[in-house]
Protein backbone atom coordinates (compact mmCIF):
# COMPACT_ATOMS: atom_id res chain seq x y z
CA UNK A 1 0.00 0.00 0.00
CA UNK A 2 1.81 2.71 -0.78
CA UNK A 3 -1.23 5.16 -1.69
CA UNK A 4 -0.66 8.72 -0.24
CA UNK A 5 -3.77 9.43 1.97
CA UNK A 6 -2.51 12.86 3.64
CA UNK A 7 -0.12 15.25 1.23
CA UNK A 8 1.06 18.03 3.17
CA UNK A 9 3.25 20.37 1.16
CA UNK A 10 4.99 23.83 1.93
CA UNK A 11 2.05 24.79 4.11
CA UNK A 12 2.36 28.64 5.60
CA UNK A 13 -0.12 29.61 8.09
CA UNK A 14 0.02 33.09 9.69
CA UNK A 15 -1.58 34.42 12.55
CA UNK A 16 -0.86 37.94 12.67
CA UNK A 17 2.57 38.88 13.27
CA UNK A 18 2.95 35.11 14.66
CA UNK A 19 3.93 32.49 11.96
CA UNK A 20 2.29 29.15 13.12
CA UNK A 21 3.31 27.23 10.07
CA UNK A 22 5.91 27.78 8.09
CA UNK A 23 6.14 25.68 4.75
CA UNK A 24 5.55 22.33 6.72
CA UNK A 25 5.30 19.35 4.24
CA UNK A 26 5.08 15.60 5.05
CA UNK A 27 2.90 12.53 3.42
CA UNK A 28 1.41 9.75 5.33
CA UNK A 29 0.54 6.58 3.31
CA UNK A 30 -2.62 4.48 3.71
CA UNK A 31 -2.29 2.54 6.90
CA UNK A 32 0.21 3.97 8.34
CA UNK A 33 0.18 5.94 12.04
CA UNK A 34 2.36 8.69 12.12
CA UNK A 35 3.07 11.21 15.25
CA UNK A 36 3.09 14.96 15.21
CA UNK A 37 5.38 16.11 17.62
CA UNK A 38 6.65 18.83 19.07
CA UNK A 39 6.97 21.83 21.76
CA UNK A 40 5.00 24.81 22.66
CA UNK A 41 3.55 26.25 19.49
CA UNK A 42 5.63 24.71 16.86
CA UNK A 43 2.39 24.44 14.97
CA UNK A 44 0.74 21.08 15.33
CA UNK A 45 -2.68 21.90 16.02
CA UNK A 46 -2.74 24.52 13.39
CA UNK A 47 -1.60 21.58 10.74
CA UNK A 48 -4.05 19.66 12.10
CA UNK A 49 -6.74 22.37 11.93
CA UNK A 50 -6.02 23.19 8.27
CA UNK A 51 -6.57 18.97 7.18
CA UNK A 52 -9.55 19.11 8.99
CA UNK A 53 -10.82 22.01 7.34
CA UNK A 54 -11.03 24.23 10.53
CA UNK A 55 -8.41 26.20 9.18
CA UNK A 56 -7.79 28.01 5.47
CA UNK A 57 -3.67 28.02 4.91
CA UNK A 58 -2.23 31.15 3.16
CA UNK A 59 0.00 29.25 0.97
CA UNK A 60 0.86 25.92 0.24
CA UNK A 61 -1.67 22.83 -0.82
CA UNK A 62 -2.99 19.79 1.25
CA UNK A 63 -4.63 16.48 0.28
CA UNK A 64 -6.50 14.54 2.31
CA UNK A 65 -7.94 11.20 0.78
CA UNK A 66 -6.87 12.68 -2.68
CA UNK A 67 -8.89 15.82 -1.84
CA UNK A 68 -7.47 19.01 -1.83
CA UNK A 69 -8.39 20.61 2.11
CA UNK A 70 -9.44 23.96 0.06
CA UNK A 71 -11.09 23.36 -2.92
CA UNK A 72 -12.68 20.29 -2.25
CA UNK A 73 -13.87 20.36 1.75
CA UNK A 74 -16.48 19.06 1.51
CA UNK A 75 -14.83 15.61 0.36
CA UNK A 76 -12.48 16.01 2.69
CA UNK A 77 -15.43 16.51 5.54
CA UNK A 78 -16.37 12.99 4.15
CA UNK A 79 -13.51 10.85 4.55
CA UNK A 80 -12.07 12.19 7.63
CA UNK A 81 -12.46 11.32 11.85
CA UNK A 82 -11.35 14.17 14.12
CA UNK A 83 -10.78 13.67 17.96
CA UNK A 84 -9.28 16.62 19.68
CA UNK A 85 -9.92 19.34 22.07
CA UNK A 86 -11.31 21.66 19.97
CA UNK A 87 -13.92 19.30 19.02
CA UNK A 88 -16.30 18.04 21.69
CA UNK A 89 -19.10 16.62 22.42
CA UNK A 90 -22.46 17.65 23.42
CA UNK A 91 -22.24 18.37 27.29
CA UNK A 92 -25.95 17.77 27.99
CA UNK A 93 -26.70 14.99 26.51
CA UNK A 94 -25.58 11.89 27.94
CA UNK A 95 -22.79 9.68 25.82
CA UNK A 96 -25.15 7.27 24.28
CA UNK A 97 -27.20 10.23 22.82
CA UNK A 98 -24.25 11.76 21.62
CA UNK A 99 -23.32 8.52 19.49
CA UNK A 100 -26.42 8.10 18.41
CA UNK A 101 -26.58 12.31 17.59
CA UNK A 102 -23.64 11.98 15.75
CA UNK A 103 -24.58 8.47 13.89
CA UNK A 104 -27.51 10.57 12.65
CA UNK A 105 -26.29 13.41 11.26
CA UNK A 106 -23.57 11.32 9.46
CA UNK A 107 -26.67 9.09 7.77
CA UNK A 108 -27.29 6.35 9.74
CA UNK A 109 -30.95 5.55 10.43
CA UNK A 110 -32.59 5.97 13.88
CA UNK A 111 -32.36 1.95 13.95
CA UNK A 112 -29.19 1.81 12.59
CA UNK A 113 -27.59 4.93 15.11
CA UNK A 114 -29.15 2.94 17.87
CA UNK A 115 -27.02 -0.53 17.12
CA UNK A 116 -23.72 1.61 16.25
CA UNK A 117 -24.16 3.44 19.68
CA UNK A 118 -24.36 0.31 21.96
CA UNK A 119 -21.29 -1.28 19.88
CA UNK A 120 -19.34 1.33 20.81
CA UNK A 121 -20.80 1.60 24.51
CA UNK A 122 -19.52 -2.15 24.66
CA UNK A 123 -16.12 -1.15 22.83
CA UNK A 124 -15.27 2.04 24.65
CA UNK A 125 -16.03 0.27 27.91
CA UNK A 126 -18.63 2.84 28.51
CA UNK A 127 -21.18 0.83 29.93
CA UNK A 128 -21.81 2.10 33.06
CA UNK A 129 -21.91 5.83 32.25
CA UNK A 130 -23.25 5.74 28.66
CA UNK A 131 -26.94 7.05 30.70
CA UNK A 132 -25.51 10.21 31.99
CA UNK A 133 -24.95 13.46 30.57
CA UNK A 134 -21.09 13.95 29.25
CA UNK A 135 -20.70 17.21 31.80
CA UNK A 136 -20.28 14.80 34.70
CA UNK A 137 -17.45 13.14 33.11
CA UNK A 138 -13.97 12.62 34.15
CA UNK A 139 -10.95 13.25 31.49
CA UNK A 140 -10.64 9.48 30.63
CA UNK A 141 -13.98 8.99 30.31
CA UNK A 142 -14.56 12.20 28.22
CA UNK A 143 -11.79 11.47 26.04
CA UNK A 144 -13.15 7.79 25.56
CA UNK A 145 -16.30 8.52 24.16
CA UNK A 146 -15.15 11.37 22.09
CA UNK A 147 -12.92 8.98 20.13
CA UNK A 148 -16.14 7.08 20.23
CA UNK A 149 -18.27 9.55 19.08
CA UNK A 150 -15.52 10.03 16.16
CA UNK A 151 -15.62 6.33 14.50
CA UNK A 152 -19.28 6.03 14.43
CA UNK A 153 -19.11 5.94 10.72
CA UNK A 154 -15.79 4.58 9.40
CA UNK A 155 -13.67 6.85 7.78
CA UNK A 156 -10.21 6.23 6.52
CA UNK A 157 -8.12 8.72 7.79
CA UNK A 158 -7.93 9.39 11.47
CA UNK A 159 -6.66 12.88 13.72
CA UNK A 160 -6.21 12.77 16.76
CA UNK A 161 -5.05 15.73 18.37
CA UNK A 162 -4.01 15.45 21.83
CA UNK A 163 -5.66 12.17 22.63
CA UNK A 164 -4.39 11.64 25.98
CA UNK A 165 -3.42 14.74 27.64
CA UNK A 166 -3.99 14.99 31.07
CA UNK A 167 -5.35 11.18 31.19
CA UNK A 168 -4.22 8.93 33.92
CA UNK A 169 -2.00 5.72 32.74
CA UNK A 170 -4.51 3.55 33.01
CA UNK A 171 -6.75 5.45 30.25
CA UNK A 172 -4.12 6.35 28.46
CA UNK A 173 -3.31 2.73 27.93
CA UNK A 174 -6.68 2.05 27.00
CA UNK A 175 -6.94 4.57 24.64
CA UNK A 176 -3.16 3.26 22.80
CA UNK A 177 -5.21 -0.40 22.54
CA UNK A 178 -7.87 1.00 20.62
CA UNK A 179 -5.49 3.08 18.08
CA UNK A 180 -3.55 -0.06 17.52
CA UNK A 181 -6.56 -1.95 16.60
CA UNK A 182 -7.38 0.71 14.29
CA UNK A 183 -4.34 0.23 13.05
CA UNK A 184 -4.68 -3.49 12.70
CA UNK A 185 -8.21 -2.57 10.74
CA UNK A 186 -5.99 -0.14 8.20
CA UNK A 187 -7.02 3.13 9.24
CA UNK A 188 -4.32 5.90 8.99
CA UNK A 189 -3.84 8.30 11.62
CA UNK A 190 -2.26 11.16 11.88
CA UNK A 191 -1.60 12.08 15.84
CA UNK A 192 -0.45 14.82 17.69
CA UNK A 193 0.92 14.33 21.26
CA UNK A 194 3.09 16.08 23.75
CA UNK A 195 4.50 12.78 25.28
CA UNK A 196 7.46 11.01 23.71
CA UNK A 197 6.76 7.98 25.37
CA UNK A 198 3.05 7.76 22.96
CA UNK A 199 4.77 8.68 19.71
CA UNK A 200 7.01 5.84 20.51
CA UNK A 201 4.53 3.34 21.65
CA UNK A 202 1.82 4.25 19.01
CA UNK A 203 3.98 6.00 15.68
CA UNK A 204 5.57 3.82 12.82
CA UNK A 205 6.63 7.09 11.98
CA UNK A 206 7.53 10.53 14.05
CA UNK A 207 8.01 14.05 12.61
CA UNK A 208 9.45 15.99 14.70
CA UNK A 209 7.93 19.88 14.34
CA UNK A 210 9.30 23.22 15.15
CA UNK A 211 8.48 26.64 14.17
CA UNK A 212 5.98 25.62 11.71
CA UNK A 213 8.34 23.19 10.08
CA UNK A 214 9.64 19.32 9.62
CA UNK A 215 12.64 19.28 10.99
CA UNK A 216 13.23 15.53 11.32
CA UNK A 217 10.95 12.53 10.65
CA UNK A 218 11.76 8.65 10.51
CA UNK A 219 10.78 5.93 12.79
CA UNK A 220 11.22 6.39 16.67
CA UNK A 221 14.00 4.26 16.46
CA UNK A 222 16.14 5.77 13.82
CA UNK A 223 15.68 8.67 15.52
CA UNK A 224 17.15 7.65 18.32
CA UNK A 225 20.32 6.27 16.65
CA UNK A 226 21.04 9.97 15.65
CA UNK A 227 22.27 10.82 19.15
CA UNK A 228 24.75 7.75 18.31
CA UNK A 229 23.81 4.75 19.85
CA UNK A 230 23.61 3.57 23.90
CA UNK A 231 24.96 5.75 26.87
CA UNK A 232 26.06 4.36 30.30
CA UNK A 233 25.56 6.80 32.64
CA UNK A 234 26.79 6.80 36.46
CA UNK A 235 25.43 9.03 39.22
CA UNK A 236 27.33 10.33 41.87
CA UNK A 237 25.76 12.34 44.02
CA UNK A 238 29.00 13.41 46.34
CA UNK A 239 30.82 16.06 44.56
CA UNK A 240 34.54 14.62 45.63
CA UNK A 241 33.71 11.14 44.55
CA UNK A 242 32.52 12.17 41.50
CA UNK A 243 35.96 14.28 40.35
CA UNK A 244 37.60 10.78 41.88
CA UNK A 245 35.25 8.70 39.34
CA UNK A 246 36.03 11.25 36.33
CA UNK A 247 39.57 11.37 36.64
CA UNK A 248 39.54 7.32 36.93
CA UNK A 249 36.57 6.88 33.95
CA UNK A 250 38.32 9.07 31.61
CA UNK A 251 41.50 7.18 31.51
CA UNK A 252 39.52 4.73 29.38
CA UNK A 253 36.91 7.00 27.91
CA UNK A 254 38.00 10.51 27.05
CA UNK A 255 34.57 11.59 25.79
CA UNK A 256 33.19 11.18 29.07
CA UNK A 257 30.40 13.94 29.38
CA UNK A 258 29.33 15.70 32.89
CA UNK A 259 25.64 16.35 32.89
CA UNK A 260 24.71 17.80 36.84
CA UNK A 261 25.95 14.64 38.97
CA UNK A 262 26.00 12.52 36.42
CA UNK A 263 28.93 11.12 33.61
CA UNK A 264 28.08 9.89 30.76
CA UNK A 265 30.19 7.63 28.23
CA UNK A 266 29.27 6.21 24.98
CA UNK A 267 28.62 2.54 25.65
CA UNK A 268 29.90 -0.53 23.69
CA UNK A 269 30.22 -4.29 24.33
CA UNK A 270 31.95 -4.47 27.93
CA UNK A 271 31.70 -0.98 28.62
CA UNK A 272 29.84 -1.58 31.86
CA UNK A 273 31.66 -3.92 33.21
CA UNK A 274 35.01 -1.93 32.50
CA UNK A 275 33.22 1.38 34.39
CA UNK A 276 31.85 -0.69 37.81
CA UNK A 277 35.52 -2.22 37.64
CA UNK A 278 37.13 1.26 37.31
CA UNK A 279 34.93 2.67 39.50
CA UNK A 280 35.53 0.01 42.60
CA UNK A 281 39.62 0.52 41.94
CA UNK A 282 38.87 4.34 42.44
CA UNK A 283 37.11 3.64 45.56
CA UNK A 284 33.81 5.54 44.24
CA UNK A 285 30.32 4.26 45.16
CA UNK A 286 27.96 5.09 42.92
CA UNK A 287 24.63 6.56 43.49
CA UNK A 288 23.25 4.56 40.26
CA UNK A 289 24.82 3.24 37.31
CA UNK A 290 22.59 2.81 33.95
CA UNK A 291 22.89 1.76 30.26
CA UNK A 292 20.38 2.68 28.52
CA UNK A 293 19.77 4.02 24.25
CA UNK A 294 19.06 7.72 24.11
CA UNK A 295 15.23 8.93 24.71
CA UNK A 296 13.17 10.33 22.45
CA UNK A 297 13.57 14.01 24.72
CA UNK A 298 17.10 13.68 24.44
CA UNK A 299 16.63 13.84 20.39
CA UNK A 300 14.00 16.04 20.36
CA UNK A 301 16.77 18.45 22.55
CA UNK A 302 19.27 17.85 20.45
CA UNK A 303 16.98 18.79 17.47
CA UNK A 304 15.56 21.86 18.65
CA UNK A 305 17.25 23.11 21.42
CA UNK A 306 14.09 23.30 23.55
CA UNK A 307 12.38 20.81 25.96
CA UNK A 308 8.97 19.07 24.72
CA UNK A 309 6.40 17.58 27.13
CA UNK A 310 4.72 21.13 28.49
CA UNK A 311 1.27 21.42 26.92
CA UNK A 312 1.09 23.07 23.12
CA UNK A 313 -0.20 26.33 24.39
CA UNK A 314 -1.85 27.24 20.51
CA UNK A 315 -3.48 23.57 21.17
CA UNK A 316 -5.00 24.59 24.60
CA UNK A 317 -6.73 27.69 23.56
CA UNK A 318 -10.06 26.50 21.93
CA UNK B 1 -12.48 -1.18 7.47
CA UNK B 2 -15.29 -3.87 7.31
CA UNK B 3 -18.48 -1.03 7.03
CA UNK B 4 -18.84 0.96 4.02
CA UNK B 5 -19.06 4.80 5.07
CA UNK B 6 -22.97 5.24 4.37
CA UNK B 7 -23.07 8.59 2.46
CA UNK B 8 -23.54 11.46 4.79
CA UNK B 9 -27.28 12.85 5.56
CA UNK B 10 -29.21 14.72 3.55
CA UNK B 11 -29.35 18.52 4.79
CA UNK B 12 -33.52 18.11 5.68
CA UNK B 13 -32.31 15.08 8.19
CA UNK B 14 -29.63 17.24 9.48
CA UNK B 15 -31.50 20.41 9.90
CA UNK B 16 -34.11 17.81 12.02
CA UNK B 17 -31.87 16.36 13.96
CA UNK B 18 -30.01 19.24 15.40
CA UNK B 19 -33.40 21.10 15.73
CA UNK B 20 -34.78 18.77 18.42
CA UNK B 21 -31.42 18.66 19.91
CA UNK B 22 -31.65 22.68 19.86
CA UNK B 23 -35.19 22.14 21.58
CA UNK B 24 -33.70 19.84 24.11
CA UNK B 25 -31.23 22.49 24.93
CA UNK B 26 -34.14 25.35 25.69
CA UNK B 27 -36.19 23.35 27.50
CA UNK B 28 -33.10 21.80 30.01
CA UNK B 29 -31.92 25.21 30.25
CA UNK B 30 -35.37 26.75 30.81
CA UNK B 31 -34.36 29.39 28.36
CA UNK B 32 -38.34 30.16 27.98
CA UNK B 33 -38.77 31.10 31.52
CA UNK B 34 -35.63 33.05 31.86
CA UNK B 35 -37.22 34.95 29.10
CA UNK B 36 -40.34 35.27 29.68
CA UNK B 37 -40.21 36.22 33.87
CA UNK B 38 -38.21 39.62 33.28
CA UNK B 39 -40.30 41.21 31.22
CA UNK B 40 -43.60 39.81 33.01
CA UNK B 41 -41.84 41.53 36.22
CA UNK B 42 -41.61 44.86 34.01
CA UNK B 43 -44.58 44.58 32.97
CA UNK B 44 -46.14 44.23 36.20
CA UNK B 45 -43.85 47.00 37.84
CA UNK B 46 -44.85 49.25 34.89
CA UNK B 47 -48.62 48.45 35.05
CA UNK B 48 -48.40 49.75 38.76
CA UNK B 49 -46.64 52.84 38.67
CA UNK B 50 -47.57 54.50 35.76
CA UNK B 51 -51.03 52.95 34.97
CA UNK B 52 -52.70 55.76 36.21
CA UNK B 53 -50.32 58.72 35.58
CA UNK B 54 -50.42 58.07 31.79
CA UNK B 55 -54.50 57.74 32.03
CA UNK B 56 -53.93 61.28 32.96
CA UNK B 57 -52.06 61.84 29.73
CA UNK B 58 -55.30 59.53 28.09
CA UNK B 59 -53.28 56.96 27.13
CA UNK B 60 -54.62 53.41 28.15
CA UNK B 61 -51.38 52.04 28.99
CA UNK B 62 -53.18 48.06 29.56
CA UNK B 63 -53.15 48.68 25.77
CA UNK B 64 -50.06 51.12 24.61
CA UNK B 65 -47.60 48.92 27.16
CA UNK B 66 -47.81 45.17 25.93
CA UNK B 67 -46.59 45.32 22.39
CA UNK B 68 -43.71 46.77 24.06
CA UNK B 69 -43.42 43.85 26.44
CA UNK B 70 -43.94 41.47 23.62
CA UNK B 71 -40.54 43.28 21.82
CA UNK B 72 -38.82 43.07 25.42
CA UNK B 73 -39.56 39.07 25.14
CA UNK B 74 -38.73 38.56 21.40
CA UNK B 75 -35.20 40.80 22.06
CA UNK B 76 -34.16 38.40 24.84
CA UNK B 77 -35.34 34.97 23.43
CA UNK B 78 -32.54 36.07 20.51
CA UNK B 79 -30.14 37.08 22.98
CA UNK B 80 -30.11 33.79 24.68
CA UNK B 81 -29.82 32.57 21.38
CA UNK B 82 -26.35 34.25 21.11
CA UNK B 83 -25.82 32.50 24.83
CA UNK B 84 -26.42 29.08 23.69
CA UNK B 85 -24.64 29.33 20.29
CA UNK B 86 -21.49 30.80 22.70
CA UNK B 87 -21.73 27.64 24.26
CA UNK B 88 -21.92 25.53 22.16
CA UNK B 89 -19.06 27.08 20.66
CA UNK B 90 -16.75 27.41 23.19
CA UNK B 91 -17.04 23.78 24.71
CA UNK B 92 -16.07 22.56 20.87
CA UNK B 93 -19.43 21.01 19.22
CA UNK B 94 -19.16 23.87 17.02
CA UNK B 95 -15.70 22.79 15.80
CA UNK B 96 -16.89 19.17 15.57
CA UNK B 97 -19.74 20.05 13.40
CA UNK B 98 -17.38 22.02 10.97
CA UNK B 99 -15.65 18.66 10.51
CA UNK B 100 -18.29 17.27 9.97
CA UNK B 101 -20.28 16.93 5.93
CA UNK B 102 -23.00 19.60 6.91
CA UNK B 103 -24.83 21.74 4.76
CA UNK B 104 -23.32 25.45 5.19
CA UNK B 105 -27.22 26.69 6.56
CA UNK B 106 -27.96 23.59 8.59
CA UNK B 107 -26.70 24.47 11.43
CA UNK B 108 -27.98 27.75 11.85
CA UNK B 109 -31.29 26.92 10.50
CA UNK B 110 -31.78 24.59 13.33
CA UNK B 111 -30.58 26.94 15.79
CA UNK B 112 -33.75 29.59 13.67
CA UNK B 113 -36.29 27.10 13.87
CA UNK B 114 -35.92 26.54 17.14
CA UNK B 115 -35.70 30.19 18.53
CA UNK B 116 -38.82 31.01 16.47
CA UNK B 117 -40.61 28.26 18.49
CA UNK B 118 -39.20 29.75 21.77
CA UNK B 119 -40.45 33.25 20.56
CA UNK B 120 -44.15 31.68 20.04
CA UNK B 121 -44.17 30.38 23.13
CA UNK B 122 -42.43 33.75 24.94
CA UNK B 123 -45.32 35.88 23.15
CA UNK B 124 -48.51 33.77 24.11
CA UNK B 125 -47.21 34.12 27.82
CA UNK B 126 -47.07 37.70 27.59
CA UNK B 127 -50.61 37.93 25.57
CA UNK B 128 -51.86 35.84 28.02
CA UNK B 129 -50.78 38.30 31.32
CA UNK B 130 -51.56 41.43 28.60
CA UNK B 131 -55.25 40.02 28.41
CA UNK B 132 -55.48 39.54 31.73
CA UNK B 133 -54.81 43.07 32.52
CA UNK B 134 -57.19 44.09 29.73
CA UNK B 135 -55.61 44.23 26.21
CA UNK B 136 -57.63 43.65 23.99
CA UNK B 137 -57.00 42.73 19.95
CA UNK B 138 -59.48 45.81 18.55
CA UNK B 139 -58.74 44.81 15.26
CA UNK B 140 -59.78 41.40 14.81
CA UNK B 141 -58.06 37.71 14.10
CA UNK B 142 -56.15 38.96 11.08
CA UNK B 143 -54.34 41.76 13.31
CA UNK B 144 -53.53 39.10 15.60
CA UNK B 145 -52.03 36.55 13.21
CA UNK B 146 -50.34 39.06 11.73
CA UNK B 147 -48.98 40.67 15.10
CA UNK B 148 -47.76 37.29 16.44
CA UNK B 149 -45.99 36.47 12.91
CA UNK B 150 -44.03 39.93 13.25
CA UNK B 151 -43.18 39.08 16.38
CA UNK B 152 -41.11 36.07 16.29
CA UNK B 153 -40.28 36.96 12.63
CA UNK B 154 -38.34 40.11 14.54
CA UNK B 155 -36.98 37.34 17.54
CA UNK B 156 -35.53 35.01 14.56
CA UNK B 157 -34.09 38.63 12.61
CA UNK B 158 -32.38 39.28 15.54
CA UNK B 159 -31.07 35.97 16.52
CA UNK B 160 -29.82 35.27 13.57
CA UNK B 161 -27.55 38.31 14.17
CA UNK B 162 -27.41 36.82 17.74
CA UNK B 163 -26.35 33.34 16.39
CA UNK B 164 -23.31 34.85 14.22
CA UNK B 165 -22.41 36.72 17.12
CA UNK B 166 -22.32 34.11 19.49
CA UNK B 167 -20.01 31.84 16.53
CA UNK B 168 -17.00 34.09 16.75
CA UNK B 169 -17.32 34.37 20.38
CA UNK B 170 -15.13 32.73 23.16
CA UNK B 171 -16.70 33.80 26.05
CA UNK B 172 -21.04 33.04 26.38
CA UNK B 173 -21.11 35.27 29.37
CA UNK B 174 -19.03 37.81 27.74
CA UNK B 175 -21.09 37.63 24.34
CA UNK B 176 -24.34 37.99 26.26
CA UNK B 177 -23.27 41.04 28.30
CA UNK B 178 -22.00 42.38 25.11
CA UNK B 179 -25.65 42.39 23.89
CA UNK B 180 -27.05 43.98 26.96
CA UNK B 181 -26.48 47.84 26.71
CA UNK B 182 -27.61 47.93 23.23
CA UNK B 183 -31.00 46.44 23.78
CA UNK B 184 -31.05 48.93 27.44
CA UNK B 185 -30.28 51.75 24.82
CA UNK B 186 -32.68 50.31 22.23
CA UNK B 187 -35.43 49.54 24.43
CA UNK B 188 -35.66 53.20 26.50
CA UNK B 189 -34.70 55.06 23.15
CA UNK B 190 -37.72 54.23 21.47
CA UNK B 191 -41.75 54.14 21.87
CA UNK B 192 -41.71 51.14 23.42
CA UNK B 193 -43.02 52.81 27.03
CA UNK B 194 -43.42 56.25 26.02
CA UNK B 195 -44.69 58.27 23.30
CA UNK B 196 -42.45 60.00 20.97
CA UNK B 197 -43.53 63.44 21.73
CA UNK B 198 -42.04 62.38 25.35
CA UNK B 199 -38.44 62.69 24.33
CA UNK B 200 -36.66 65.99 24.06
CA UNK B 201 -36.48 67.13 20.63
CA UNK B 202 -33.26 66.64 20.24
CA UNK B 203 -33.57 63.06 20.53
CA UNK B 204 -37.20 62.37 18.82
CA UNK B 205 -35.63 61.82 15.05
CA UNK B 206 -33.35 58.99 16.69
CA UNK B 207 -36.44 57.51 18.35
CA UNK B 208 -38.31 57.58 15.07
CA UNK B 209 -36.24 55.98 12.97
CA UNK B 210 -35.20 53.37 15.75
CA UNK B 211 -36.31 49.60 14.60
CA UNK B 212 -37.89 48.58 18.33
CA UNK B 213 -40.00 52.09 17.36
CA UNK B 214 -41.18 50.77 14.18
CA UNK B 215 -41.51 47.40 15.88
CA UNK B 216 -43.52 48.55 18.72
CA UNK B 217 -45.33 51.18 16.77
CA UNK B 218 -46.36 48.27 14.14
CA UNK B 219 -47.34 45.90 17.13
CA UNK B 220 -49.59 48.46 18.14
CA UNK B 221 -51.15 48.92 14.68
CA UNK B 222 -51.98 45.92 14.61
CA UNK B 223 -53.46 44.92 17.86
CA UNK B 224 -55.43 48.04 17.31
CA UNK B 225 -56.49 49.37 14.48
CA UNK B 226 -55.31 46.42 11.67
CA UNK B 227 -52.23 47.39 9.32
CA UNK B 228 -52.03 50.79 8.38
CA UNK B 229 -49.09 52.64 7.21
CA UNK B 230 -47.68 52.06 10.95
CA UNK B 231 -46.64 48.38 9.91
CA UNK B 232 -44.11 49.13 6.72
CA UNK B 233 -41.33 50.44 8.60
CA UNK B 234 -41.03 47.29 10.45
CA UNK B 235 -41.49 45.52 7.51
CA UNK B 236 -38.59 47.16 5.60
CA UNK B 237 -36.08 47.03 9.15
CA UNK B 238 -37.46 43.31 8.87
CA UNK B 239 -36.10 42.85 6.02
CA UNK B 240 -32.45 44.89 5.96
CA UNK B 241 -31.88 42.85 9.31
CA UNK B 242 -32.97 39.93 7.94
CA UNK B 243 -30.65 40.04 4.62
CA UNK B 244 -28.12 41.33 6.96
CA UNK B 245 -27.92 38.89 9.75
CA UNK B 246 -28.91 35.83 7.90
CA UNK B 247 -25.74 36.69 5.61
CA UNK B 248 -23.67 36.93 8.84
CA UNK B 249 -25.56 33.71 10.21
CA UNK B 250 -25.13 31.72 7.16
CA UNK B 251 -21.66 32.57 6.58
CA UNK B 252 -20.34 32.32 9.98
CA UNK B 253 -20.65 28.60 10.29
CA UNK B 254 -18.33 27.38 7.42
CA UNK B 255 -16.23 30.73 7.82
CA UNK B 256 -12.82 29.34 7.76
CA UNK B 257 -10.65 31.59 9.83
Amino acid sequence: MSEQMIQVHELRRSFGATTALDGVGFSVAAGEVVGLLGPNGAGKTTTIHCLTTLLRPDSGSARVAGFDVVDQAAQVRRSIAVTGQFAALDEMLTGRENLVLFGRLLGLDRRAAAARADELVERFDLGEVAGKPVRTYSGGLRRRADLAASLVVDRPVLFLDEPTTGLDPRSRRALWEVVRQLRADGTTVLLTTQYLEEADQLADRVLLIDHGRVVAEGTPDELKGRLGGTVCEVRVEDPRARETAAARLREAFPDLTEDDDVLRVAAGAGTLTEVVRRLESAGVEADDVTVRRPTLDEVFLSLTGSAAGVPDVAGAGR
Amino acid sequence: MTVASPPAAGPARQFAVLAARNLRQARVGRSIGLTVVFPLTFFAGFMVVFHRLMADYGIAYEQFLPPAIVVQTTVLVAMSACYMVAGDARSGLISRYRTLPMGAAVVPAARLVVDAARAAVAVAVILVAAVVVGFRFTAGAAGAVGFVLLAIGFAVVLAAGCAALGLGARDPEQAYSALTLPYLVLTTVSTAFVPVDAFPGWLQPVVRVSPFSAQVDALRALSTEGADQRVWPALVWLLVLGLLFGFAAARSFRRTR
